[in-house]
């Protein structure tokens, strides 16, 4: 949990608690980040991508699931946390509406419940929900709709 | 047609083929390579050429692809379109999925194209082939 409701007095009537979304808490090389879970498809072991020439350093290239074509983003790269891919672990395959992709991730930290509140000012691009403090650590909540925009908009600006 | 760049499994149609020549050439063409198309940056091994016909103006022009070639039947149901997400060039057509393995299906056309506007030209400008 992230953000403790504070403490009600005696007779006080209890304070609403905040509300919480439960989200995937991962690491791209060094920064930790939450995507909501109910965005995300699956986790599993990466599997080699095929690259596609033309496209941006931060795709990785695309590979097959669930008999689907999918493309794979390097995150780190992509949110410019680094210049380069690190360990890869893990693929995320998030998911909004038609829009699918499968992020390289170093670690996976598992579900924790992250705070619906605005958090703490991020310069990270499509971290609407700001930084939080979950689980000891600081998280960048993504959000997935703006991470697709975010894609589009960093691919069409090399074209 | 299959062509393997490095690790990268690439796949043309035979229809849009006019021929498959050896290398170096022996005719002068406009070329472009398949490696430096993948960002491969080292020559082809055992290199062929593929020849065949830009889609704008029709000019014949020519890829330099690693041999050796394959050439496979690939069922319409195995290509698939790519991720509009990626805005991937024209002349990336599609990804074909087959038994586990992914191949990226070029436009030679449209490679054509890109070859003679010199945008995808080969590394060398003057190739000691075109003899």
């Amino acid at each position: 949990m992230v953000t403790p409701a504070p403490p009600s007095g005696p007779g006080e009537p209890a304070a609403p608690a905040a509300s919480a979304t439960p989200c995937l808490v991962f690491r791209a090389v060094a920064h930790w980040y939450a995507i909501p879970a109910a965005r995300v498809v699956s986790v599993s072991a990466p599997s080699r991508p095929v690259r596609v020439p033309g496209t941006p350093p931060f795709v990785r290239g695309v590979i097959a699931s669930a008999g689907k074509v999918v493309p794979v983003l390097t995150l780190s790269m992509l949110l410019g946390e680094s210049s380069r891919s690190g360990d890869v672990a893990r693929l995320v395959l998030v998911q909004d509406g038609g829009r699918m992709a499968a992020c390289e991730v170093a670690e996976v930290l598992g579900i924790e419940d992250v705070s619906d509140q605005a958090g703490g000012p991020t310069d990270v691009p499509a971290a609407a929900g700001g930084a939080h403090r979950v689980a000891g650590r600081l998280v960048t909540r993504l959000e997935v709709d703006r991470l697709m925009d975010l894609v589009t908009s960093a691919v069409r600006g090399r074209a | 047609m299959l062509a393997s760049a490095g690790a990268d499994l690439f796949a043309f149609e035979s229809r849009q083929l006019g021929a498959v020549l050896g290398w170096p050439l022996v005719v002068i063409l406009p070329w472009g390579s398949l490696h430096a198309l993948a960002g491969i940056p080292v020559e082809e091994w055992e290199p062929r050429a593929l020849l065949a016909r830009s889609a704008g103006s029709g000019e014949p022009f020519v890829l330099r692809v690693p041999g050796p070639l394959r050439e496979e039947d690939v069922a319409a149901g195995e290509i698939h379109p790519v991720p509009p997400l990626l805005s991937a060039p024209a002349w990336v057509r599609g990804i074909v999925l087959r038994d586990g393995a992914t191949a990226v299906l070029l436009d030679l056309p449209a490679l054509g194209d890109a070859v003679l506007s010199s945008a995808i030209s080969s590394p060398s400008p003057a190739p000691e082939a075109l003899r």
